[in-house]
C-alpha cells in the first residue's frame, strides 16, 4: 500500500526488527475465512436456482414452487437471523471479557480481525449489489411476473441484501467492543458516522425493496432495468464508501502499532 | 532532524492484501449497481446500443464511481491507478454476470449481451493525473476523453452488429435480427429506447455530436463522483453522530 507518511531518515527500518504480531499471522487463511461464509452462503443459493429456478420457479401457483422457494425464502428469512443474532451476542459476550486495555499487539490484531469483517461486507455487497442483482434483470426478461417472491428475488431481497446488512452490523458490534478508543463507548451515546453509512445503505436496499415491489403491484409487467423506480439502489452503492472511512480512520493507527510492535 | 516521505515498511503486508480485495469487491458491487440502474438496458442488450443514448448516458454515470475511486487512490495514496482498478472490477463483474447468469441460466446469448467496455478510457483518465497531477486538469481533459471517445472504444466490438441484413423484405441490422430472434417476454420491442429524430439534420454526423456533448457531461459529472468520494470516505472519518437529545 503506498501510504506515505513522514518520519525521520534516521529511524531504522521497521522490516528488519522482529515482529512477533507478523510471525503469527497467516493472512490468506484470514481472508479466506472471512470470505467463505458469505460466499459459500451465494454460491448455495446460485447451485439451488440452477437447479429448481425454471423447473419449479416459473408458476407461483404450483406445489413445487411453495416447497423449492417459499421453503428457501422461510430459511433466509427466519433461520439465518437466528444464526446471525448468535453470532452477534458472541461478538459481544465474548468482547466483555476482553481485557479493557489491549498490548499494541493485541489492539493490531482487533484491528485486523476488523479489516476481515470489512472484507465479509464487501463480498456480500459483491454477491448482493452486483452478481444477483444483474441476474435479477436476466431472470425477468425471460420470464413473467406472477409473484414478489421469484427466484432471483429469493435469493437477492431475501438474501443476499439482508446479508450486507448482518455483515455490515457485526462489524460494527466488532469494532464497538474491541476498539472502544475509536468506535466505542468512549465516545459516549454517539455513533461512528463511518458504521452509520455503511448500516444506512444496507437498510436503506431493505425500504427500496418495499418500495420496489409496491411499485412493481401497480404497472409493471414490462422490465426495464434502468427504470426511475429502480434510482433509489444506487445510494446504497455509494454509502458503502463508509467502508474506506473505516480504514482511513484506522491506518494511522495500523501504521502507529506496526511501529510499535516491530520495535 | 530532517524528515522525508517513505513507504512504511513496517507497515504489515496482511493490511495490503485485505486491502486489495475488498477494494475490487467493493467497486464491483458499488460501480456495477451504478451501471445497471442508471443505464443497464443498453449495456445488457447490442440492440439498445444506439447513437443517441447510449453514448451518452453510459459513460457518463461510470465516470461517477470511476471518478471517486481515481480521487480517493490520488488523495489517500498517490497511486493514479484508481480509474483503471474501477473500469477493470465493473467489466470483472458485468462479464462474470452475463456468462454465468444471462447465459448459464437464462439462455441468453453472449454475443447478445456483452457488456461495454471503459478500460481504455480509464487509463486515459489516468494517465491525465499521472501527467497533470491535478484533479481539475483530469476532469476537463480526462473526463472530455471518457465521455468524447467512448463510442469509438466500443466500435470495434459494436461495428459487425450494424452491419445490414434484409430480412422478410426489411432492411434490418444484425442487432436487430439478433433481438428478434430471441425471446425476452418482459422487454417487449415498444420499451426499446434507441435514437429516435424525424428530421435528421445531422444526418451520419450524429455519432459526433452526441460523442462530443458526452465529453462535456462527463466533465461535470467526474465531480460528482469526487464529491461523492469526498462525503462518504473521508469526511466521515473520526466524526460520529448523537444518537439521543440531551
Amino acid at each position: 500500500m503506498a501510504t506515505v507518511t513522514e518520519r525521520p531518515s534516521t529511524e531504522p527500518a521497521a522490516a528488519e526488527l522482529p515482529s512477533p504480531a507478523r510471525r503469527s499471522a497467516r493472512p490468506l487463511w484470514h481472508v479466506l475465512a472471512a470470505l467463505a461464509p458469505v460466499t459459500g452462503l451465494a454460491l448455495f443459493w446460485r447451485a439451488w436456482q440452477q437447479a429448481y429456478a425454471f423447473d419449479k420457479g416459473l408458476d407461483a401457483t404450483q406445489p413445487g414452487f411453495t416447497r423449492y422457494w417459499v421453503s428457501l425464502f422461510v430459511v433466509n428469512v427466519a433461520v439465518l437471523p437466528v444464526a446471525v443474532a448468535c453470532w452477534y451476542a458472541w461478538i459481544y459476550r465474548s468482547g466483555r471479557r476482553l481485557p479493557a486495555e489491549p498490548t499494541p499487539a493485541q489492539e493490531l490484531d482487533r484491528i485486523w480481525i476488523l479489516w476481515l469483517h470489512t472484507i465479509a461486507v464487501a463480498v456480500a455487497a459483491f454477491w448482493g449489489g452486483s452478481y444477483f442483482a444483474e441476474q435479477d434483470a436476466a431472470w425477468h426478461q425471460v420470464t413473467m411476473r406472477d409473484t414478489a417472491f421469484t427466484p432471483s428475488h429469493v435469493a437477492l431481497f431475501y438474501g443476499a441484501f439482508p446479508l450486507i446488512l448482518y455483515a455490515a452490523t457485526g462489524a460494527y458490534l466488532y469494532a464497538h467492543t474491541r476498539l472502544p478508543a475509536a468506535f466505542g463507548n468512549s465516545v459516549g451515546r454517539r455513533f461512528p458516522l463511518p458504521f452509520l453509512l455503511i448500516i444506512s445503505g444496507a437498510l436503506l436496499l431493505l425500504f427500496q425493496v418495499a418500495f420496489n415491489e409496491f411499485g412493481h403491484t401497480f404497472w409493471e409487467t414490462e422490465e426495464i432495468f434502468s427504470a426511475p423506480l429502480h434510482w433509489p439502489f444506487v445510494v446504497f452503492a455509494y454509502l458503502l464508501g463508509g467502508v474506506l472511512a473505516v480504514w482511513f480512520q484506522t491506518l494511522p493507527r495500523v501504521v502507529e502499532l506496526s511501529r510499535q510492535v516491530a520495535g | 532532524m530532517t524528515a522525508e516521505p517513505l513507504r512504511l515498511p513496517e507497515l504489515d503486508r496482511r493490511f495490503d492484501l485485505a486491502f486489495s480485495i475488498v477494494i475490487f469487491l467493493l467497486i464491483m458491487g458499488a460501480a456495477h449497481v451504478n451501471n445497471m440502474l442508471l443505464a443497464g438496458d443498453w449495456s445488457f442488450w447490442v440492440d439498445w446500443k444506439d447513437r443517441q443514448w447510449w453514448p451518452l448516458l453510459t459513460p457518463a454515470v461510470n465516470i461517477v464511481p470511476v471518478a471517486l475511486t481515481q480521487y480517493l487512490g490520488w488523495t489517500r495514496f498517490r497511486a493514479p491507478s484508481g480509474a483503471t482498478m474501477a473500469a477493470l472490477a465493473l467489466l470483472a463483474a458485468q462479464w462474470l454476470s452475463r456468462s454465468t447468469n444471462f447465459e448459464g441460466w437464462a439462455h441468453l446469448p453472449m454475443n447478445f449481451t456483452w457488456p461495454e467496455t471503459m478500460v481504455l478510457l480509464a487509463v486515459l483518465m489516468d494517465a491525465t493525473l499521472a501527467l497533470s497531477r491535478s484533479l481539475a486538469v483530469t476532469s476537463v481533459i480526462g473526463g472530455a476523453l471518457w465521455g468524447g471517445l467512448f463510442y469509438a472504444a466500443q466500435w470495434p466490438a459494436l461495428a459487425p452488429y450494424l452491419q445490414p441484413v434484409i430480412l422478410h423484405g426489411q432492411v434490418l441490422t444484425v442487432a436487430d435480427t439478433i433481438s428478434f430472434a430471441t425471446g425476452r417476454s418482459q422487454g417487449p420491442e415498444y420499451l426499446r429506447m434507441v435514437e429516435r429524430g424525424s428530421l435528421r439534420a445531422l444526418v451520419d454526423d450524429v455519432t459526433l455530436i452526441v460523442s462530443f456533448f458526452a465529453g462535456m457531461v462527463c466533465v461535470g459529472t467526474y465531480w460528482v463522483g469526487v464529491a461523492i468520494g469526498h462525503l462518504v470516505a473521508i469526511a466521515p472519518i473520526d466524526r460520529s453522530v448523537k444518537l439521543q437529545s440531551d
